[in-house]
């Protein structure tokens, strides 16, 4: 997607910093716009905001809370940042400053989420391997990242070389590396 | 029955930089070290045998330790003896046990045990942990039991119950009868380690390195456990640890993985180097940026060689072995021997002649110094965090290391060759 | 880092927030306060150089408001107070870092640091008057 028609689409929003459009389900960095002075990194913030997203979206579901039109907002010191869905295939994040009256976040939220849904394509993703998500869900969560598939590759007692390329493993090695996912970062189960 | 002072049990072994607590092998070592040692084990023998493991390690060496402190203090009975080894464990930086057992078994209480207070530091805002972390102050804990008691080594195992780790108020580990002791291993002392070292040479730089060590051997004299059991100094969090059980996790680990998963040794053994590349990574950048460092040697610059040199003489400070410089090349080689480490001194004793290099600290340390020479940027004072660690090494290591010679295979030394990877 | 006259007048700037990983610096007066390196996060805070003279009284300043010597040698003096933050000084370079009680919780660290700041700034203007 032409990085202008993002630029364009959030013209007339100064106090707004960042974009973010994340392809679902597999938390992938769509496209992003960021003012010229941010640092940020694209593919860290698309794939942190689409598990964000979908950990609240079970969250609601164990409530019997679920919506299609919740929201997620989260406030620190320096920012306001805002999650929406906008159909199944995208995830999109606004980072605003952190002063910006709620109402007007409201209303610049509404207004480019419309200019986005007429943007954006509609897809059919192919779901990736699920064996390639769980790689993805480690190396993104695990801590001393560098050593991650190694840990994997020990736990799971499959090949490092393998595990390197996860789309060729087989269902029961898939079912070990899942397992081993979960012991690295003491979970019982991963929502993929 | 006097106060105990680490300084009076601390010795090295004469010109080889070998540390040795009361006639036991011993070394200086961060968390970052500990947990990610202990984290390997885990990962290579799952969670359970992983802990059984390292309590049996850690049962079997501090015994050795709470014996020889015992005699040496002249404590004879319970009381006295469980009062020394709370002590003992407090002045090594590993925490405060309480003990409420007798002969039979009991609980040992811990706050703030060494391993899981710093992983719940360093990891707990990451992961969750579901198994407790603490093997080696269950080890400890049977260990003293058994020598307040005079119980036979190896009858009492101690298994944590509740840690600080899984966000607990407290350890608890309970101490009760072992139903399968282990055999006892080969006696790791000075004498034995003697009869492993080789000569030892001088290197580059020497003149720089020597009085330096001197210097930081005499202020670690000094360095030992607050009142609640934890060693601060330059800016890190120190134990005072016993090699057989570092060794002993990690030999017996190989051991195990060339029977059941021998697809797996290779990656356990870069992960076992990988822990020496974090030791010195954190230790020593750690003990460089301190302003300790500065007032005993100086602020960090950016020449290679004195970095290098600074690095080599706190190895041997803390007890890793006489390390020298063979070789150095900036931007190219580095090798690095040493007559004497605190793992093939085990590995001989216990084991006798390997067929491959397996000084794995030895291995990780040599690339570890090599990425600090070269791509920290000493002057301006960095963190070095994990997200520093991760940047840095991002494109992956620009080194390789080799171990050329091996006290383990039979050479009179052992050196390792790091060069540069071309492209 | 530099070394200037102190003032109660603490201008801060911003980045430094509480729990962060990599505060940006954060000037406490003309103290400059900076996060140092340390093993265990936001504990570790290093001032800006003062002249070592002044770093030399520093160490019974520190005495005379409750703080006792863990000296392990002259070149580095090692304040601890009751509270348990101390002060580690190298009198050769006038290096000054001060070190937050290392139970205190993530998220007081920089006020901790801070708070035993404001005492050195007040201290090292005593000790130069």
């Amino acid at each position: 997607m032409a990085e202008s028609t993002l630029a364009q689409a959030v013209e007339g929003v100064p106090s707004l910093r960042g974009l973010f459009v994340t392809a679902m389900p597999d938390c992938l960095l769509f496209d992003a716009w960021m003012r010229p002075n941010e640092a940020w990194s694209g593919e860290d913030v698309a794939s942190y905001f689409g598990d964000l997203v979908r950990a609240n979206r079970e969250g609601l579901k164990a409530l019997r809370a679920w919506s299609a039109e919740m929201q997620v907002t989260i406030e620190s010191t320096e920012l306001l940042l805002i999650l929406r869905e906008l159909s199944s295939d995208f995830v999109v994040g606004f980072i605003f400053e952190h002063a910006t009256p709620l109402g007007m976040v409201r209303l610049h939220v509404k207004r480019v989420l419309l200019l986005l849904h007429d943007i954006l394509p509609r897809i059919q993703p192919d779901e990736r391997p699920r064996a390639i998500r769980i790689a993805e869900f480690l190396t993104r969560y695990a801590p001393d990242t560098h050593t991650a598939m190694q840990r994997a590759a020990l736990r799971s007692g499959i090949a490092l070389e393998l595990l390197r390329t996860p789309e060729n493993l087989a269902p029961n090695q898939i079912e070990l590396f899942e397992r081993s996912v979960c012991d690295i970062l003491g979970l019982e189960s991963l929502n993929l | 029955m006097e106060s105990l002072k680490v300084n009076a049990l601390r010795r090295y072994l004469l010109e080889q930089d070998l540390m040795f607590l009361a006639g036991q092998p011993a070394v200086y070592h961060c968390h970052h070290f500990n947990l990610f040692l202990d984290q390997t084990i885990d990962d290579a023998l799952g969670t359970e045998e992983s802990f059984r493991l390292r309590m049996s390690a850690a049962r079997e060496f501090s015994g050795h330790l709470l014996s020889a402190v015992c005699e040496h203090a002249g404590a004879r009975t319970p009381p006295e003896r469980l009062q020394l080894a709370a002590q003992l464990f407090k002045l090594m930086g590993h925490g405060s046990l309480d003990f409420d057992a007798d002969l039979s078994g009991g609980t040992a209480h811990g706050s703030h045990l060494h391993y899981g207070f710093a992983w719940l530091e360093k990891y707990g805002k990451q992961v969750r942990r579901r198994h407790p972390a603490d093997g080696f102050a269950a080890g400890f804990a049977a260990a003293a039991l058994e020598i307040a008691f005079e119980l036979s080594p190896g009858s009492l195992r101690g298994v944590e119950h509740e840690c600080v780790a899984l966000r607990a108020p407290q350890c608890r580990i309970q101490l009760d009868g072992e139903s399968s002791p282990d055999p006892a291993g080969a006696v790791i002392g000075e004498r034995e380690s003697e009869n492993v070292v080789g000569p030892p040479e001088d290197g580059l730089f020497e003149d720089s390195i020597h009085p330096i060590v001197l210097g930081l051997k005499e202020f670690t004299a000094g360095v030992q456990g607050d009142e609640r059991g934890l060693v601060q100094a330059f800016g890190v969090f120190v134990t005072m640890h016993l090699c057989g059980y570092y060794n002993r996790i990690s030999y017996d680990a190989v051991q195990t993985i060339e029977t059941r998963a021998p697809q797996s040794v290779g990656v356990l053994e870069d992960l076992l180097r990988e822990s020496g590349h974090v030791c010195v990574f954190n230790t020593f950048g750690g003990i460089l940026l301190s302003p300790e460092w500065e007032g005993l040697v100086g602020a960090p610059t950016n020449e290679p060689a004195k970095i290098l040199a600074w690095c080599i003489a706190i190895g041997r400070a803390l007890g890793m072995g006489h390390w020298t410089i063979a070789e150095f090349e900036p931007e190219r080689r580095l090798v690095v021997r040493t007559s004497s480490s605190y793992e093939s001194v085990y590995y001989r004793t216990r084991h006798g002649l390997a067929s491959r290099p397996v000084e794995y600290l030895f291995q990780g340390a040599a690339l570890a110094m090599a990425q600090l020479v070269h791509r920290v940027d000493w002057e301006s004072k960095p963190q070095l965090t994990a997200d520093y660690y991760k940047r840095l090494f991002k494109g992956g290591v620009p080194w390789r290391a080799e171990q050329t010679k091996s006290i383990v295979r039979g050479d009179a030394l052992s050196e390792v060759v790091v060069t540069k990877v071309s492209g | 880092m530099k070394a200037g006259a102190c003032s109660d007048d603490f201008a801060e700037r911003p980045g430094c927030a509480a729990g962060a990983e990599h505060a940006d610096p954060m000037t406490v007066g003309a103290l400059g306060l900076q996060l140092g390196h340390s093993c265990h996060r936001m504990l570790v805070w290093e001032c800006a150089r003062v002249q070592p003279a002044v770093t030399l009284a520093l160490p019974d300043a520190l005495r005379d408001v409750g703080y006792c010597e863990h000296c392990r040698t002259p070149l580095v003096r090692e304040p601890v107070h009751p509270r348990e933050q101390s002060v580690v000084i190298v009198p050769r370079t006038g290096g000054v870092q001060i070190r937050a009680p290392f139970l205190t919780p993530l998220a007081a660290r920089e006020a901790a640091a801070r708070e035993v700041a404001r005492e050195h700034c007040a201290l090292i203007r005593r000790a130069r008057a």
